[in-house]
């Protein structure tokens, strides 16, 4: 963030990428990084967030071996972004999570714990860093992980950073207190608690940390006490949080403008220049393709949060005609992606196509579902007696015997003519 | 005869030039100037003994020239411990960004001069490696911070020296031992390898002979450097260039009134005195003016400066460089352990200031509140270049004081930084010149000081003081 060594840190050679800078060698000084204040403001710009044109940096001051200048340059006072909110989708609806800010920061040292011993790898230290937090907004253990989760598309989408947890690129901390219910129409009163809960590194152990506490918490109300105020671990093998032996002094981080740094200044043309680099959001791309086609919001959904199934579908959409057609092909493109996987998008549309047309062959369809029904006595028995289900289950034969290609709801109206008809 | 160190630069880059002098020659005059006078002044911590000359020197514009360099300037593979016992041992391995320059330009290190640690202080004996002496009176202080720098160039051990500026560590000992002291504006010379003390108050500088030496070292030193976030893209001037025919017909001095206060040594307000009538009489303009707050100023700079010191600290954890303690068996033992140790009092005593301002609760009281000062000290400076082109004063309040005495005594001695104090509030360039002696012969200084990056004023009209200063 400060240094022009490499971001790369996974899977290196331990202190390989390090400079008088990031190993906070006494007389180095810091530089801010053009392109990582970019990619933040562009980010910020994503989520309609409030730029703060003039902003700076300061030192948030703690010990800790990871940080090798005993302080941390970060945004305190003036982050880069203040406010905006995520379009998250919550049980079939859109839900906007309102942020609190987004600021840059540098990433700290990584330690590795060799039995009694703990082993530094500077690497890491001064990589850039954007904290992205919300305000108090998230009920549940599941509105937290489609909310990281739609972050990381996000951060991904802009070409930000790869955001890979297991590379450590995305980092989760949740903070999770306990209010009542309050009654309709009521705000909900914040307790003067919250545990947080680190270096989550998936989004599964997110949700599992959060569960748990929810129910730790719940516990400790119900015997009368309140929660401390705590950070906590996460054993993952376990899935329980533990408190951290560390002991939780007041933090004071003594914040104050870095003097090696001087305020910066972002003009409006170079934010205008940014804002132009905006492509179309994932959200706004789910609603486009709901708009257009009709698709219902889990499949736009998952079409659009998968670059090969939405590249692959975008190249098809020039030759899509109607609705109909749009709806099988991204059903299609989301359900059976071995049916397009490698394929040339003309000659999949091309086969797709003959394939629908094949289908439309009323004869052959026909025949197939007079087989059907010399063969399946007993489902045909079981329909002619009234179990109406059977017939699903003949459509499957039908659709089996027809490799796929038969129109489900000609061949069930063709099922249903030929049972009562023949009956 | 005069030793050949005891030349000034410019003469002897001539000599060398023309070839009535070798690299050589003169590296073996420092070597000896060293050999004889170190031992009782202390100038130096670490002292090179062989010369290795650049390639090519004779095209270079230092040709060879033997440099010292405070210790809180980093230098690849060299030892720099800033005058701390807690960087004991440490060599770092990059180079200040305007010892490389110098380096570049044909100069060659001949050693590392000791300081105040961490250059807080305004004598020399916080040094954690024992004080340096006054060459004028061995009894007495050099100044500081820059005491070893400002203590080898007077005693002719060295032809020039950088020292660091933070509130005065470059013209206080300049003043205290008779030799030229150049404090540029902040962020004229890059701080790149300079050990922080005040981050936005550091400046690096040269100690030297003259004051052309001065404007043709700082031409090599000054300008951009893209590892400092807080230097300028100010185009450098040719300083050097600009000392010719210099005349201050015309020229608006301002004296500042506050300045002749503070139990001012009645020899240096003589001294202060007489300059300005050697520029009234040919034909400058002199204004008394006011800088109603000097005395916060002063205040400021102990609030704000310890507040940078608290955080720059924090780096020193006795465990990836410097002193490490052979007590404690926990990490953070051995951190406990080596900062007792090695931190000497006056860095203690600061960092501790510093927290405490920094601190939850205070911060608006302390930190914020000397923040909104320091803007309006500048702007006091701002309303004076409106009147004035240069501000004329004294450097310090008296001429060097007894070792020993003012060390009990931890505001008498931040109060002889009064007068050096305000430029680096403002950020604004200044230059010390020896002008006279007092009674018991000790060198005064006087100071001018010049709206930022004029540089080129300043020294022009030291420049045209210095054939007055007899
Ligand atoms: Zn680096």
């Amino acid at each position: 963030m400060f240094c022009g060594c490499s971001a790369q840190h996974f899977r290196q050679p331990a202190n390989t990428h390090l400079c008088p800078t990031c190993l906070g060698l006494p007389g180095s000084l810091p530089v801010p990084n053009q392109r990582a204040i970019e990619m933040t403001v562009l980010m910020a710009l994503a989520v309609k967030a409030k730029i703060n044109r003039r902003f700076f940096f300061e030192r948030k001051n703690y010990f800790y071996p990871d940080l090798p200048k005993g302080y941390q340059i970060s945004q305190h006072i003036s982050p880069i972004g203040e406010g905006g909110t995520v379009p998250v989708l919550l049980g079939g609806k859109y839900v906007a999570v309102a942020l609190h800010d987004i600021h840059l920061e540098e990433d700290t040292a990584k330690l590795e714990h060799h039995g009694d011993e703990v082993w530094i790898d500077f690497n890491r230290s001064g990589v850039p860093l954007v904290e992205v937090v919300t305000q108090p907004v998230l009920h549940s253990a599941a509105a937290a992980k489609a909310y990281v989760k739609r972050i990381q598309q996000l951060v991904r989408w802009l070409r930000i950073s790869d955001a890979d947890m297991e590379k450590g690129s995305m980092r989760l901390e949740a903070n999770i207190s306990l209010a009542t219910r309050p009654s309709d129409g009521e705000e909900i009163e914040l307790p003067s608690y919250r545990v947080e809960v680190k270096n989550l590194n998936s989004f599964r152990f997110l949700e599992k940390a959060i569960n748990y506490e929810i129910e730790r918490q719940k516990k400790i109300w119900q015997n009368g006490k309140q929660p401390v105020q705590e950070t906590r671990g996460f054993d993952a093998q376990q899935g329980v949080t533990f408190g951290q032996r560390r002991k939780e002094v007041a933090k004071d981080y003594r914040y104050f403008p870095d003097p090696d740094i001087p305020p910066l200044e972002l003009t409006s043309s170079a934010i205008a220049r940014l804002r132009k680099q905006l492509p179309r959001l994932p959200w706004e791309e789910e609603k486009m393709w709901q708009e257009r086609y009709g698709l219902d919001w889990q499949l736009s959904q998952t079409l659009v949060a998968n670059d090969k199934a939405r590249e692959f579908w975008q190249m098809l959409v020039p030759w899509i005609k109607n609705r109909d057609q749009a709806q099988k092909i991204a059903k299609l493109i989301v359900n059976k992606p071995d049916r397009w996987q490698g394929k040339k998008p003309a000659k999949f549309w091309q086969e797709w196509q003959k394939g629908q047309n094949e289908r439309l062959g009323g004869a052959k369809l026909a025949e197939i579902v007079s087989q059907v029904i010399v063969e399946e006595t007993k489902a045909v028995a079981d329909y002619r007696r009234g179990k109406i289900s059977a017939l699903g289950y003949l459509v499957g034969q039908v659709q089996r015997l027809a490799r796929g290609k038969a129109d489900p709801r000609e061949a069930q109206q063709l099922l249903q003519q030929e049972l009562t008809n023949n009956g | 005869m005069k030793s050949l160190c005891q030349l000034p630069l410019l003469e002897l880059r001539k000599k060398l030039g023309a070839k009535k002098l070798s690299p050589q020659e003169l590296w073996a005059e420092c070597q000896k100037a060293i050999a004889e006078k170190d031992g009782k002044i202390h100038a130096f911590l670490t002292h090179i003994l062989q010369l290795q000359l650049p390639a090519e020197w004779q095209k270079t514009e230092l040709k060879g020239i033997p440099f010292a360099v405070k210790d809180n300037l980093s230098t690849a593979n060299l030892l720099t411990t800033a005058g701390s016992q807690i960087l004991k041992g440490y060599r770092p391995p990059y180079t200040a960004t305007v010892v490389e320059r110098l380096q570049k330009a044909g100069g060659v290190i001949l050693g590392k001069t000791n300081c105040d640690a961490f250059a807080f202080g305004a004598s020399g004996e916080n040094s954690g490696y024992g004080p340096t002496h006054n060459p004028y009176d061995l009894s007495r202080v050099p100044g500081g911070s820059s005491s070893g720098s400002a203590a080898a160039v007077a005693a002719g051990m060295a032809v020039f020296a950088l020292g660091t500026d933070t509130g005065g560590s470059i013209r206080q000992p300049a003043a205290f031992c008779g030799v030229v002291g150049l404090k540029p504006t902040y962020g004229r010379c890059s701080r790149w390898g300079l050990i922080a003390m005040g981050s936005s108050f550091d400046v690096p500088g040269p100690l030297t002979r003259t004051v052309a030496d001065a404007a043709f070292l700082l031409g090599l030193m000054a300008g951009y450097d893209k590892r400092d976030a807080t230097s300028s893209q100010t185009p450098v001037e040719n300083y050097l260039a600009a000392l010719n025919g210099s005349s201050v017909r015309g020229l608006r001095v301002g004296l500042v009134e506050e300045f002749f206060q503070h139990g001012l040594q009645p020899e240096i307000k003589k001294a202060v005195m007489r300059v300005a009538d050697v520029l009234a009489n040919n034909g400058a303009k002199l204004v008394r003016v006011h800088l109603p707050h000097l005395e916060e100023a002063l205040a400021v700079y102990y609030v704000l400066v310890p507040a940078e010191i608290s955080s720059n600290m924090a780096r020193y954890d006795g465990i990836r460089f410097g002193w490490q303690s052979k007590r404690g068996k926990t990490a953070a033992a051995v951190t406990a352990f080596s900062r007792a140790e090695g931190f000497e009092m006056e860095v203690k005593r600061r960092i501790l200031t510093g927290t405490y301002v920094l601190s939850a609760g205070y911060y608006d009281a302390y930190y914020l509140q000397a923040s909104r000062v320091r803007t309006l000290v500048i702007r006091d400076f701002q309303e004076l270049f409106n009147k004035v082109d240069v501000l004329l004063g004294p450097t310090t309040p008296t001429t060097a004081f007894k070792l020993g005495e003012k060390t009990a005594d931890p505001v008498a001695m931040y109060l002889s930084d009064i007068f050096t104090v305000p430029a680096n509030v403002a950020g604004l360039p200044a230059i010390s010149l020896p002008f006279g002696r007092d009674q018991k012969n000790l060198p005064i200084g006087v100071q001018l000081i010049g709206n930022r990056f004029q540089e080129g004023e300043i020294l022009r009209v030291a420049h045209f003081l210095e054939n007055y200063a007899c």
